[in-house]
């Protein structure tokens, strides 16, 4: 793009966002895509950290939540916020998107991890009786007393009960990272949605690409290299893979590294020892990036498995890709809309089984495994690019902008249908219609 | 033109009256005696939160103005936001202001929308709805060159001014002056009652201002007070609160001269009648409308908006008696050549 189009095409964003070095992906995925975003943008970022990658601020300017005042932030272009599970990451974020209108980018879908524990958190059970309600009606409010006295888990919740919408109930606009998402959000006709691919930027040549494919076959026949990592919850299904590892005959032939942060390790310890798997397994724990880098290098295989899945895009899958490394899926959410050549499917009602026979197929035929690491590398070349999501991201958040006034029409809508229910529930009533066109005649020009 | 049935659609904040309210009550006056039928709807207007703003603009689209019990309403006049969004089949426009706080006080230290934090979004839907609905009007006219400017600045809309008269304009007199400066207007950090007092606190001659006027909050009177309190002023100072009519023309005509240095004005009845008393006025480079009647050392002062440069032009006509009835008397006479007429305005408006 020439300086002077540039400049014209130039938005101011808000960006909030967890920054690096904070544990989380969404992190790194914020470091991936300022840097392509800031072509197109004036980028100011709103942190809650005490600490950050002092190369951010060649990208925008970063500023300490303390010092948000609304005056800034409504003169200031569009504000994007970034909503995933965790809730020390996304409480913060998510408290000021449901006060200041702006975009939000869902990094998963199903977010009763962050509702969840926000509300236990402050014991806020009546608020969280009432959101239940409000979503999920009767069903809702008893889901949600049996989960408060800890009789389901959050997992469950999470599935049957997503929230999503909450997280969006003041949002300008929405981005989902896949066709899952999308499938559940543009069809309620509220906001206007983006799917854009989750970008990824590739660390590694195709040269180095070659070699890491050779030695992974020079070595499958003597030892195989198994690998997980990234935050691992108990969706992460770890205890079903030991199991399939501990039925399988030829487990001697494996070993699985487990890196990242564990959310139960003596647990898990305790299972790895049950199933006297303590010579092919270990939990390294969280280590710093270079080290798992060569971690992904020397392995063979990794698992990326979820159940129930969270509505996120993969992060972890796409690193997986980068490193050319085949990986084990389950066959849901996002990861069920891959290609069968870039993964291998896990059905989550056949679990155990479907590992097992994977890694039985390994050992017969690694070539075959090698050309799904090279194709997941293709794969995340073509659809995976910053630049393409930056471009598209800065657009929507224009178009968005230019329509703002979209919010507050939907706003008015409900509140004048809420009153006008109070006399009527049929929703042919010509004041329902009456309603609605003075709606749209207000807003007409901007929409 | 033969008898209408004319509706003037105006908003009203309850417990508060002041120009918009006069201005209202005037134009149903003027067009009783040109022999209409008029009648006043007013809306209840409520600005915060923010949100109803747009429940109040969307009651005005639902409301049906064009028949009333089975009779026809020949014309609407609307005044003010939101309820000249109200939609008649003929309906014209008499703009006295929109709703500043999107526009002109966006970014004025007194505004508010600006510091919600959904203010933006609403700031937006005001501004479409008045892009989209203003211009379904027969005809659009202001009540001052400065009104004029922002709708045609923000909105792209051509509206021209209407100049009409203040109330009672033929009451007004002249009297030897006595030794204070008038300023009448409700006590509203708009009006800029606490700058008169910072240059109070500076002048160098022993000058008295009467303030009339009540004020829209309690607690913005006791700020006052207590300002002219700490800056040692009190003996400088009478609060007259609300005075009668009769009143308040008295205190005009006996004045040395009049204070009115609002921000922005839309128009400002003030100046007229201190012209209409031959007075002349003090105000400010940024008070608006009053600028389209002052003119610098003609027809009174136009001080910067400082504390200092007020209280230097309250010295000079101070001092300069002579020199104060001189530029009263070209204010009175300049009022005159303008030919300020009801007749002429609802000639437009009925057009």
């Amino acid at each position: 793009m020439a300086k002077s189009d540039r400049e014209t095409a130039y938005i101011n964003i808000n960006w909030f966002c967890p920054l690096s070095p904070a544990k989380t992906d969404i992190a790194h995925y914020s470091s991936r895509i300022l840097k392509q975003l800031c072509e197109y943008a004036k980028i100011r970022l709103w942190t809650d950290q005490n600490k950050w990658d002092s190369a951010i601020e060649r990208i925008g300017t970063v500023c300490y939540k303390n010092q948000l005042k609304w005056a800034g932030l409504n003169n200031d272009g569009v504000a994007v916020y970034h909503i995933g599970n965790n809730p020390d990451y996304h409480t913060w974020i998510w408290r000021i998107s449901t006060i200041h209108p702006g975009i939000v980018v869902l990094h998963d879908y199903h977010l009763h991890h962050l509702f969840g524990g926000i509300f236990k958190s402050e014991g806020n059970s009546r608020e969280y009786y009432k959101i239940m309600q409000y979503y999920y009606g009767l069903q809702g409010i008893n889901a949600a007393q049996d989960f408060w006295k800890d009789k389901v888990t959050t997992e469950y919740m999470s599935e049957h009960f997503p929230l999503a919408e909450y997280a969006l109930k003041n949002a300008l606009g929405v981005v989902v990272h896949n066709n899952y998402s999308f499938k559940k959000i543009a069809p309620k006709n509220r906001w206007p949605v983006a799917l854009l691919p989750l970008p990824y930027q590739p660390c590694i040549e195709l040269e180095t690409v070659t070699q890491l494919l050779h030695n992974r076959l020079q070595t499958a026949h003597d030892e195989c290299r198994l690998i997980t990592f990234g935050y691992l919850g108990p969706n992460r299904r770890i205890a079903s893979i030991l199991e399939a590892l501990a039925q399988l005959r030829s487990r001697f032939r494996f070993l699985l590294d487990i890196y990242g942060q564990v959310w139960d390790a003596e647990l898990l310890e305790k299972k790895i020892a049950e199933l006297n798997l303590q010579q092919q397994v270990t939990i390294h724990g969280y280590v710093e990036e270079k080290r798992l880098s060569e971690a992904l290098n020397r392995a063979h295989l990794a698992f990326n498995l979820r159940y129930p899945t969270m509505g996120e895009a993969s992060g972890t899958q796409l690193r997986i890709w980068d490193h050319a490394l085949p990986s084990l899926v389950t066959r849901i959410g996002w990861y069920a809309e891959l290609p069968s050549d870039v993964v291998c499917f896990v059905r989550p009602e056949n679990e155990i089984n479907d590992i097992i026979s994977a890694l039985k197929r390994f050992i017969e035929d690694p070539h075959c495994f090698m050309a799904m690491g090279q194709h997941g590398k293709k794969y995340l070349e073509k659809w995976h690019d910053p630049k393409d999501y930056a471009r598209s991201l800065a657009a929507f958040v224009k178009e968005v902008y230019a329509r703002r006034n979209m919010t507050t029409a939907f706003d008015l809508a409900v509140r004048a249908a809420a009153e006008i229910s109070i006399w009527t529930d049929n929703v042919d009533d010509a004041q329902f219609i009456r309603c609605s066109s003075a709606i749209y005649d207000l807003f007409k020009i901007a929409t | 033109m033969s008898n209408l049935r004319i509706v003037i659609a105006t908003v009203q904040v309850p417990f508060v009256h002041g120009g918009a309210e006069i201005h209202a009550e005037e134009l149903r006056a003027a067009l009783c005696r040109a022999g209409h039928d008029v009648d006043i709807v007013f809306i209840p207007f409520k600005w915060y939160p923010p949100r109803r703003i747009l429940d109040c603009m969307l009651a005005c689209r639902l409301f049906d103005l064009s028949e009333s019990s089975g009779t026809k309403i020949d014309r609407l006049i609307g005044l003010r936001f939101p309820a000249y969004l109200i939609p008649h089949p003929h309906k014209t426009l008499w703009i006295l202001h929109q709703h500043r706080a999107a526009y002109d006080m966006w970014d004025n230290q007194m505004g508010d929308l600006v510091h919600d934090p959904e203010g933006a979004v609403v700031r937006s839907s005001i501004m479409a709805a008045d892009k989209a609905i203003i211009p379904e009007a027969r005809a659009v006219y202001t009540n001052s060159g400065n009104v004029s400017a922002r709708l045609k600045k923000y909105c792209d809309i051509d509206a021209p001014p209407l100049y009409h008269p203040p109330r009672n304009a033929e009451a007004f007199y002249t009297a030897p002056a006595k030794d204070y400066l008038f300023f009448p207007s409700r006590l509203w950090p708009v009006k800029r009652q606490s700058l008169v007092l910072e240059a109070l606190a500076k002048v160098r001659e022993s000058v008295v201002v009467y303030f009339a006027g009540e004020a829209d909050s309690r607690s913005y009177e006791f700020e006052l007070k207590n300002m002219a309190h700490k800056l040692g002023i009190d003996h400088r100072v009478r609060w007259l609160g609300l005075v009668s009519e009769k009143e308040k023309i008295e205190l005009y005509a006996k004045a040395i001269g009049v204070l009115y240095p609002p921000i922005d004005e839309d128009y400002g009845y003030v100046t007229l009648e201190a012209m209409l008393a031959g007075k002349p006025v003090i105000t400010c480079s940024d008070s608006g409308g009053v600028l389209e009647f002052v003119r610098h050392r003609e027809t009174g002062l136009v001080a910067e908006a400082t504390a200092v440069s007020l209280a230097q032009a309250i010295d000079e006509l101070w001092q300069n008696r002579e020199k104060a009835a001189k530029w009263g008397i070209a204010g009175r006479s300049y009022y005159q050549d303008c030919n300020i007429t009801w007749q002429k305005v609802i000639e437009k408006l009925l057009i």
